[in-house]
């Protein structure tokens, strides 16, 4: 891969690369600080006018706008006390009483240099583990394939809040809808109940962005609408100074291992990395009492881990292509809507592409700082912009964005039938996560499936013997099954 | 006891039902093993299947368990305009336009959500849509919908 940086570089260096780079990051920012949008809804609605750009500059406006948009959450978070994003909860917790005491420049300046370094950390692990894995990974055949995109589906587990069996249920519902349309080996039409516009299948994009942008109005508009949240005095980010680290660096290296760690879990997000960072500083910080009440330490913690995890995640989805978390398998769906097939194969065939965006997510977050700066000032008053018009605001987005793709008004019928499903699914504790990592990871299981069992005349068992990868990770998956019922099993004996 | 959630989950199993019944009456059905296209297609619905009376068994424990009713929509009248404006912008974008038909959409979703203030929904009527029809049709020269009557916009 190290090849191909030079090619990475000059794709990145030209007027799109940088204005592609700048342009995402602070729409992510502010996007991020905007309480409901979240990356997942961001990245969903940026996806569909990434779709008249070449691959490179696509990808990595949507990594933009993640990193920005987990980054940017923690603005609202100290300034209104109402994370932007889920990542940026924690944040809350002491950001805010900081702001309260006006001190909201400062705390946005230790975020700030947080989620900087978490970022960058995450990055360079990027930009070293995920080629590895990826070397490995060539080894693949169709059985070890079907036994990762498996493996890659446990993920479902951990996304799945509330409801284990709502969220197998959403997977399983996401993973058919794939099916519909023709068949991939004999090319049969399939569940088009002999509708003509079915034979090409389900947009992904609409139901993407249905599922999560469209559902997410709908919701929010069912409960009572915010008014206008009164925001603290804030003048700018104050960035603290080198004296201040002093005691603090450990913190921070440990927030942002934590973060890497969980990244790379498949489906463990951002959230829980930022919660389990923040329990850890608060019970090894020599200033443990006064967490809760501004404590730059738990800033430290939230968003050191919370920007960690972006690279984490995009370990697997470049590596293996299987997703970390929501937003990249809304990434792997648009490799996937550019002609690239995500999977074991993705590095090797593609190495120009993926070394652009490892370097181009490197830049990304070094642009978090002064970009930072620039745009918490701008976005702030934003804030305050009464939630109803931001809806309204996202509705009419929605429908350029699909309706802009392919000029199809059965796109947009499908977006709204998944955004109505969706609410309906979603009000009964229904995840979406999964609905759309299965759509994502279908075709691929299902052709590594049945290109297996071709090869093994139809037996099943032949897919574990003698085939030690795909033990390995069909054991990894039952393991990862098997974690709630553990879970389950230890809490009640306590 | 039939509450929205039992409901719904029912709803799952009758369409998981349907549809693994569906997978016999396709004229390529009886191809053997996995060339067949609906030998992945049944394994998934009869996960379906499974996973949806799993849900519905688990909802009505919950449901009898639970005294009283499951928390109901406070808003649901504005849920159902705003799903009915969202329907109608999308069958009238084509016909009035991109422009007119967002704007009619957004003062509609605005009124319904309890805005009263008629120069913020007329300005934001306007001007998001204007601006979004600037930069699709003159910045980026990548057009929206026109209709007849506004093709001057």
């Amino acid at each position: 891969m190290l090849d191909a940086i030079p090619d990475a570089l000059a794709l990145l260096f030209t007027l799109q690369g940088l204005s592609v780079l700048i342009l995402g990051t602070l729409l992510g920012i502010v996007m991020g600080a905007l309480p409901g949008i979240g990356s997942t809804v961001a990245v969903a609605m940026i996806l569909p006018f990434t779709l008249t750009m070449s691959q490179a500059p696509a990808i990595l406006l949507l990594i933009a706008i993640y990193a920005g948009s987990v980054y940017g959450g923690s603005v609202s978070a100290v300034l209104i006390n109402t994370p932007g994003t889920p990542q940026s909860a924690a944040t809350c917790l002491d950001g805010y009483p900081m702001a309260q005491r006006g001190e909201a420049g400062k705390a946005l300046g230790w975020a700030t240099i947080a989620s900087v370094a978490g970022g960058l950390t995450s990055a360079l692990l990027l930009i070293f583990a995920a080629p590895q894995l990826a070397a490995f990974a060539l080894n693949f055949g169709p059985i070890e394939t079907f036994a990762l995109v498996l493996l890659g589906l446990t993920c479902i587990v951990s996304v799945s809040e509330g409801s284990l069996i709502k969220g197998l249920l959403a997977g399983m519902i996401g993973l058919f809808l794939a099916c519909v349309g023709g068949d991939p080996i004999t090319g049969e039409a399939r569940f088009t109940f002999g509708y003509f516009p079915l034979i090409s299948g389900f947009n992904l994009l609409a139901v993407v962005i249905g599922v999560f942008a469209l559902s997410e109005v709908l919701t929010r508009v069912s409960e009572k609408l915010d008014t206008a949240k009164s925001l603290v005095s804030f003048s700018g980010i104050v960035l603290p100074k080198l004296a201040e680290w002093k005691g603090r660096i450990g913190g921070l290296v440990k927030s942002v291992a934590i973060g890497c760690g969980i990244g790379v879990l498949p489906g463990t997000g951002a959230a829980t990395a930022a919660f389990i960072s923040y329990a850890e500083a608060r019970r090894s910080s020599p200033r443990s009492t006064n967490f809760g009440k501004g404590e730059p330490d738990g800033l430290i913690a939230s968003e050191g881990a919370n920007n960690a995890v972006t690279g984490g995640a995009l370990i697997p989805t470049m590596a293996l292509g299987i997703p970390g978390d929501a937003v990249t398998a809304v990434m792997l769906a648009t490799l996937t809507l550019h002609g690239v097939s995500p999977g074991v194969r993705l590095m090797a065939d593609n190495p120009t592409l993926i070394a652009a965006i490892f370097v181009g997510f490197f830049i990304i977050n070094i642009m978090l700082l002064p970009l930072g700066m620039l745009v918490s000032k701008i976005a702030a008053p934003l804030l305050q912009m009464r939630e109803s018009f931001m809806l309204a605001a996202i509705v009419i987005l929605c429908v350029v964005g699909v309706y802009f793709v392919r000029g199809n008004p059965f796109d947009l019928l499908i977006m709204v039938g998944a955004g109505v499903v969706g609410f309906l699914l979603r009000r009964q504790g229904f995840p979406m996560p999964p609905l759309v990592i299965g759509m994502v990871l279908g075709p691929t299981l299902e052709i590594s499936l049945r290109q297996g069992l071709i090869l093994t005349d139809g037996s099943f068992s032949a897919f574990c013997t003698g085939r030690p990868i795909a033990t390995v990770l069909a054991l990894a998956a039952i393991g990862m099954l098997s974690l709630p019922l553990v879970r389950l099993l230890r809490s009640r004996r306590q | 006891m039939m509450t929205e959630r039992t409901s719904l989950s029912l709803t799952l199993l009758l369409v998981g039902v349907g549809l693994f019944l569906h997978t016999y009456t396709l004229g390529f059905a009886d191809l053997g093993g996995a060339f067949s296209p609906v030998f992945f297609p049944r394994i998934l619905l009869a996960g379906w299947i499974v996973l949806a009376i799993l849900s519905l068994v688990a909802d009505v424990v919950k449901a009898r368990a639970v005294t009283g009713s499951i928390a109901t929509i406070t808003q649901w009248w504005v849920v159902l305009i705003f799903m009915i404006a969202t329907a109608g912008y999308i069958a009238l974008l084509e016909y009035l336009g991109f422009f007119a038909s967002s704007a009619l959409f957004s003062v509609t979703a605005l009124v319904a959500s309890g805005q009263r203030k008629v120069l913020d929904i007329v300005l934001f009527s306007l001007l998001v849509p204007g601006a979004l029809v600037v930069l699709f049709n003159h910045v980026l020269t990548m057009p929206l919908p026109v209709s007849t009557w506004f093709w001057w916009i």
